[in-house]
């Protein structure tokens, strides 16, 4: 007999002679650390345990021949009936409410977190359900606790990002004042300096305003502005970004010259198409090749797809690239980059109800995709 | 003549040093502009604005003893023709939309390069409104934006839910929806061309319209969008929630 036959055999308990065995039965139950409690199709409490009387404070007497709905605040009774009908007709092993915070009641009118696993069983009589209840107050409160903390957390670090950008951006108008000889010119070494230092806020600033980014599409009131584009002139707008860094490498670009006409948030997919060609950029060798392909299909999904044919992405990295503060190792000791970009560019994607995915080789380049779905 | 044209006399209002020294070392490379003081105080910069009576103030938000806002209100109090920039880091868009309530007549992010500052320091001076791109992206996303669930539930039920709301949101301790004049087509055309970075000229260009048609939809943007003292509780929710000292 495998595994999977015991399941099954177990989903639903054939107690013939539950009767003969009943007192072995309820001493077995008693010995359970969760609340049990039995119930007819009629929802009427048969049989409970120990450890239901000290949860819910009753007595047997005042709970056997009782609908199930005494021990659940009143706002779920109505809905509960309906749903214990539903379940006697289908019955199968499975937890309650899932996706939903259930609550048992005491006697005395207080509420707790509760989780409850239902499970038919066939007596020759009648058919009974059981259901195993565990009061989850310790975990909720640990749960909060720890969704707390990470609040605070990311508050923190957002008050920080946000206060480290005033100081930042002040230093570099200075930084530039100092350059252009606003405050008497600068020696060799001086100016040798003043490039390191410009550097450094650069990097910081980026960093900041990626972060900043992060926390903005993650808040809840963070709104898309949509409106119906063009897909050559977004492309062209974002090429416009990086035409300096293109030239620099002599790259050759090619574009699919699909024309249609999508809707999404113009200025944040301008934001990702840069993002990606400038990680393209960067990764690609003097007169390298990317190209980027457009599709429009039946159904009004738009696909993109940027590829170089650049230095490629290690099966190990390739799996993690879209995560927050991804950064490989190899790479982060030559560029400057904040482990963010492509975290952001997944964040836009999804908040347009989109994926994307990357595909890479080592030596022989990577290709991103994204697709975005027809919106209205 | 170029001697003969009266400089603009400016006011700093910054309580961050090294950005004030960033901002006067920008300014000071323009000869029509003149920097007559500057203050990390926004209870100074009133008393300053009385005695001096400076063309321009250029106002940052979280200042010493009297925010910006109120500054900016207090200043346009003494002497309505003093023209008000603020220029603020703050980038989220709560901070934006209630700065509106200052009444000033520009809007920049501490980013804006010198040369758009300087622009927009001209434009001001002339009497027009200027709103930066960045700024007016906010304003964009806020009145048009469509939440991002709100975009899921659309593409799947191909609903078409496309009703611009005419309220600013103002996110605090509780949401606050300050009702706003509608924009009409023209000026959400405008908005949309600021926000692509065009300077009024090529808003005109595009828009088959005057420069100074184009300058009067802006002033009626902001005007539009300014919360007054009508609307007490936004003001109250604004400062509770979003200027901290």
């Amino acid at each position: 007999m495998n595994i999977k036959n015991i399941e099954q055999e177990s989903c639903t308990l054939d107690i013939k002679d539950l009767d003969a065995s009943e007192n072995s039965f309820l001493k077995l139950i008693d010995t359970i650390p969760d609340a049990i409690v039995i119930v007819n199709q009629k929802g009427e409490i048969k049989h409970i345990n120990s450890q239901t009387k000290k949860m819910f404070g009753y007595s047997s007497e005042e709970l056997i021949g009782k609908t199930v709905e005494i021990l659940m605040p009143e706002r779920f009774s109505k809905k509960h009936v309906q749903h214990r009908t539903e379940y006697t007709t289908n019955p199968k092993r499975r937890s309650m409410g899932s996706g939903f915070d259930l609550f048992g009641k005491h006697k005395y009118g207080n509420e707790f977190p509760i989780d409850i696993m239902l499970a038919p069983i066939e007596t020759e009589k009648e058919r009974l359900t059981i259901s195993v209840i565990r009061d989850i107050t310790d975990r909720k409160e640990k749960e909060e606790e720890a969704k707390k903390r990470a609040r605070q957390l990311e508050d923190l670090v957002s008050a920080l990002a946000h206060d480290l950008k005033t100081p930042l951006f002040a230093a570099k108008s200075t930084l530039n004042h100092l350059l252009d000889g606003h405050f008497g010119q600068l020696s060799k070494e001086q100016k040798e300096i003043h490039t390191l230092l410009i550097q450094n806020n650069e990097t910081s600033l980026r960093l900041v305003t990626s972060l900043l980014s992060v926390f903005k599409y993650e808040s809840k009131s963070y709104k898309l502005l949509l409106e119906l584009v063009e897909i050559i002139e977004l492309i062209n707008k974002a090429i416009c970004t990086v035409k300096t860094m293109i030239d620099e490498k002599n790259i050759r670009l090619k574009i699919s010259d699909t024309s249609f006409k999508f809707i999404c948030d113009p200025l944040e997919l301008e934001r990702v198409i840069v993002n990606l060609l400038t990680n393209s950029i960067k990764h690609t060798p003097q007169r390298g090749l990317i190209e980027i392909k457009t599709l429009k299909n039946e159904d009004g999904k738009v696909t993109i797809s940027i590829e170089d044919n650049g230095n490629g992405i290690s099966s190990d990295d390739l799996p993690n690239i879209f995560e927050r503060f991804w950064q490989s190792r190899k790479s982060s000791s030559t560029s400057c980059g904040t482990g963010l970009g492509l975290y952001l560019c997944r964040q836009i994607i999804e908040a347009h109800g989109g994926k994307i995915s990357a595909k890479s080789e080592i030596g022989k380049g990577t290709k991103i995709t994204f697709e975005i779905p027809e919106l209205s | 003549m170029e001697e003969n044209k009266q400089k603009i006399r400016l006011m700093l209002v910054e309580d961050h040093i090294l950005t004030r020294i960033g901002l006067k070392a920008s300014l000071e490379k323009y000869s029509n502009l003149e920097i007559i003081a500057e203050t990390a105080n926004g209870k100074e910069a009133v008393d300053i604005a009385k005695k001096e009576k400076p063309a321009l103030v250029i106002m940052d938000i979280n200042i010493l003893e009297l925010d910006g806002i109120e500054a900016t209100r207090m200043i346009k109090e003494v002497d309505r023709n003093i023209k008000v920039i603020m220029l603020t880091s703050h980038d989220s868009e709560k901070e934006i939309i209630a700065s509106f309530a200052s009444g000033a007549d520009g809007y920049c992010l501490k980013d804006t390069s010198p040369e758009q500052l300087y622009t927009a320091i001209t434009s001001v001076y002339e009497g027009n409104a200027w709103l930066s791109s960045q700024v007016a992206e906010k304003v964009l996303r806020n009145l048009y934006g469509k939440d991002i669930s709100q975009i899921k539930q659309t593409d799947l039920s191909k609903k078409k839910t496309d009703t611009p709301q005419q309220s600013i949101t103002i996110q605090s301790t509780s949401s606050i929806h300050i009702p706003i004049i509608p924009l009409s087509e023209r000026e959400l055309e405008v908005l949309k061309l600021i926000v692509d970075g065009k300077s009024n000229q090529e808003i005109g260009e595009k828009l088959f319209v005057t420069l100074a048609t184009v300058k009067t939809h802006v002033k009626n943007i902001l005007n539009k969008l300014s919360v007054d003292d009508r609307t007490q509780a936004a003001v109250k929710a604004m400062r509770e929630g979003l200027v901290t000292f």
